[in-house]
């Protein structure tokens, strides 16, 4: 990066902590700490909502996901406009009502304290482990990119994060929310139109589209039913809602903000807002992601898009590489022409030539990764992370890289102050004051809050420090997030719809929801994550309501 | 002395339908669900013309 990169990426550190911080100034108070005063308009509560889901690695990963797998990632989203409407007409109306300060509050209101104390537990670990990781991954790729060791990276972010995150509370969190996704927003359409500008002369966009299209990467649907396949329209109707409905209708980290509403209106609007532009706003992230791959059919993409591990094969395996980028060279020039002549003539040869061509660079890439791989074993390479940022740093301009790299910067920022302010509210309101401190004065919890919130950002960058060590337990904390979704959706489903479950029937229906998620996933290993969540939602519903009953059933007869 | 105007009852009906704030929420949830099925369809004819099917 140039000087006026690095000017640009600290002048976007510095307004993004200024705004932040002027935007909460006022005098303090515990109500407007963790629900801002309930001033908050729909159209900042909404960009927080799409910047808090937005972490780094969406932005760069979903780009990246663009040109590998083209537009096939957009199913995913197909469920959150269904489940914001769900949400906004039965759970905001609820929580508004209640006039609570954590989603697990209202569970105490209307089953018992065990029960939510549960709930804020799940939370607690869930969330816990995904904010240690929304450091981390964002961390790991932009040291590569910016040739910097990890640790100044998650050092650096976390102190800005928590900066003014604990002076300012939510209300800070939420304003720079919005600004993030803004530098987000300008950072993608600028890559979108280097990518279109970046086209040969002679090949339009039209072109590019035609010949991403033959290479199969603007298949956005998929009909076919396929329990094992991730991205299909079924697994997004369906299993998307679902995963939808748990996160933004029961996580604390999206609760809390359409709890800072002036009123449910803005609320209502707010989760509207996510459902109608979500789709055509991952559609575009892709296409920009679509648009450079047909932009690396004319100009030479490297061998492997990770820099280190390029550089590190380059010194360990010489001559095997010198071999494998003689060859993609090649099979770089033949594609080249392939594409060429497809666009002159659109013939079903040319398109077999180009196919094919397209396939020989795919082999030479996959002995690339298998060297890559040698000594650490299948499966453990991946550099779908490093396309777009290979692309912005080789390709783009001074300036505008400096603030694409605040994009994802601002990316990562959003979503770790919005969870270090969640999971401090939880910590403070459903167990410090629930049950160690309940008569605690202002002083006492404004206290207690700085302090938890300066707490899960120490824990953050302990675990992003040290998760390069954890290898495979990586994955593993990502499952175990994964497990949790469906049986907490559903002790929120049991107490949104079901009047007559009983407090046990909850409690007992989400542990064993909960078991059989982890069950389904050892019994059906195969299965796509998101259909875990219909699964664990339906268990635990089951389960309360089949508890209920029998203790209704008991009492009725103890009663006779 | 002139009869008193028989009120549309049509009209009062339907003036009490349009400000039910329910209605008119149902109203916004349907037109985004509407909106969702228009992108379904648009981003299936965008494969259709664009896609490897085509």
């Amino acid at each position: 990066m140039s000087l006026i990169d690095w000017l640009v990426l600290i002048a976007s550190f510095v307004v993004i902590v200024g705004y932040g911080l002027r935007r909460s100034r006022g005098e303090w108070s515990v109500h407007s700490y963790v629900s801002a005063g309930k001033q908050m308009r729909w159209w900042v509560i909404g960009l927080s909502i799409m910047a808090t889901q937005a972490s780094a690695i969406t932005f760069i990963g979903t780009t990246s996901q663009g040109f590998v797998d083209g537009l096939r990632f957009v199913q995913f989203y197909f469920g959150l406009p269904i489940a914001m409407v769900l949400i906004a007409a039965v759970a905001a109306p609820a929580f508004h009502r209640s006039g609570v300060r954590t989603a697990y509050e209202y569970l105490e209101n209307r089953f018992d304290a065990k029960t939510r104390t549960l709930a804020s537990w799940v939370f607690l670990v869930q969330r816990g482990l995904g904010v240690g990781l929304a450091l981390y991954a964002p961390a790991v790729v932009l040291s590569v990119i910016l040739q910097v060791p990890e640790w100044p990276t998650i050092v650096g972010m976390v102190i800005l994060v928590a900066t003014y995150t604990v002076l300012g509370g939510i209300r800070a969190v939420m304003w720079a929310d919005a600004l993030q996704m803004a530098i987000m927003f300008a950072g993608i359409v600028i890559a979108f139109g280097c990518a279109v500008f970046g086209l040969p002369d002679g090949v339009s966009i039209r072109d590019a589209l035609y010949l991403a299209g033959t290479a199969g990467k603007l298949n956005a649907i998929d009909t076919g039913f396929d329990w094992t396949s991730r991205y299909t329209l079924w697994s997004g109707l369906i299993g998307a809602t679902f995963l939808s409905l748990a996160y933004f209708g029961t996580d604390q980290s999206q609760v809390q903000r359409y709890l800072t509403a002036k009123s449910l209106d803005h609320s209502r609007i707010s989760l509207l807002f996510n459902a109608v532009v979500k789709v055509p706003l991952q559609f575009f992230i892709l296409l920009t992601g679509v648009l450079v791959f047909s932009f690396f059919l004319f100009e030479p993409p490297p061998l492997l898009f990770h820099p280190a591990e390029r550089n590190r094969l380059e010194q360990t395996e010489t001559a095997a590489m010198a071999r494998l980028e003689g060859r993609f060279s090649q099979a770089l020039d033949e594609r080249r022409g392939a594409a060429g002549r497809l666009l002159e003539s659109r013939g079903s040869v040319e398109t077999e030539a180009f196919a094919a061509s397209e396939r020989r660079l795919g082999e030479v890439r996959e002995e690339a990764v298998a060297l890559a791989e040698k000594d650490s074993g299948p499966g453990s390479y991946s550099d779908t992370n490093y396309i777009f940022l290979t692309f912005v740093l080789a390709y783009l301009p001074p300036g505008v890289i400096g603030l694409i790299i605040a994009g994802v910067f601002a990316a990562a920022m959003s979503t770790i102050s919005s969870e270090l302010n969640s999971l401090a509210t939880a910590t403070v309101v459903d167990h410090y004051l629930r049950y160690i401190r309940p008569g605690l004065g202002e002083q006492g919890i404004k206290r207690a809050l700085h302090w938890a919130t300066l707490g899960w950002a120490a824990y953050a960058a302990m675990f992003a420090a040290y998760a390069g060590r954890l290898g495979s337990l990586i994955e593993a904390v990502n499952i175990v997030g994964s497990l949790f979704y469906g049986p907490m959706l559903g002790v929120f489903v049991l107490a949104f719809v079901f009047r007559r479950v009983s407090a046990d029937g909850a409690f007992w229906g989400t542990a064993f929801g909960l078991v059989s998620v982890w069950g389904t996933r050892r019994a059906v290993p195969g299965l796509a994550f998101l259909w875990l969540n219909p699964v664990g939602c339906m268990a635990t519903v089951l389960a309360a309501l089949a508890i209920s009953g029998r203790g209704s059933r008991s009492n009725g007869r103890a009663s006779n | 002395m002139e009869p008193a105007p028989v009120p549309d009852d049509r009209r009062a009906e339907a003036g009490r339908e349009s400000s039910d704030p329910s209605r008119r929420w149902n109203f916004i949830y349907f037109g985004v669900l509407i909106h969702l099925a228009f992108w379904i369809g648009m981003l299936w004819l965008f494969a259709r013309i664009f896609g490897s099917d085509s």
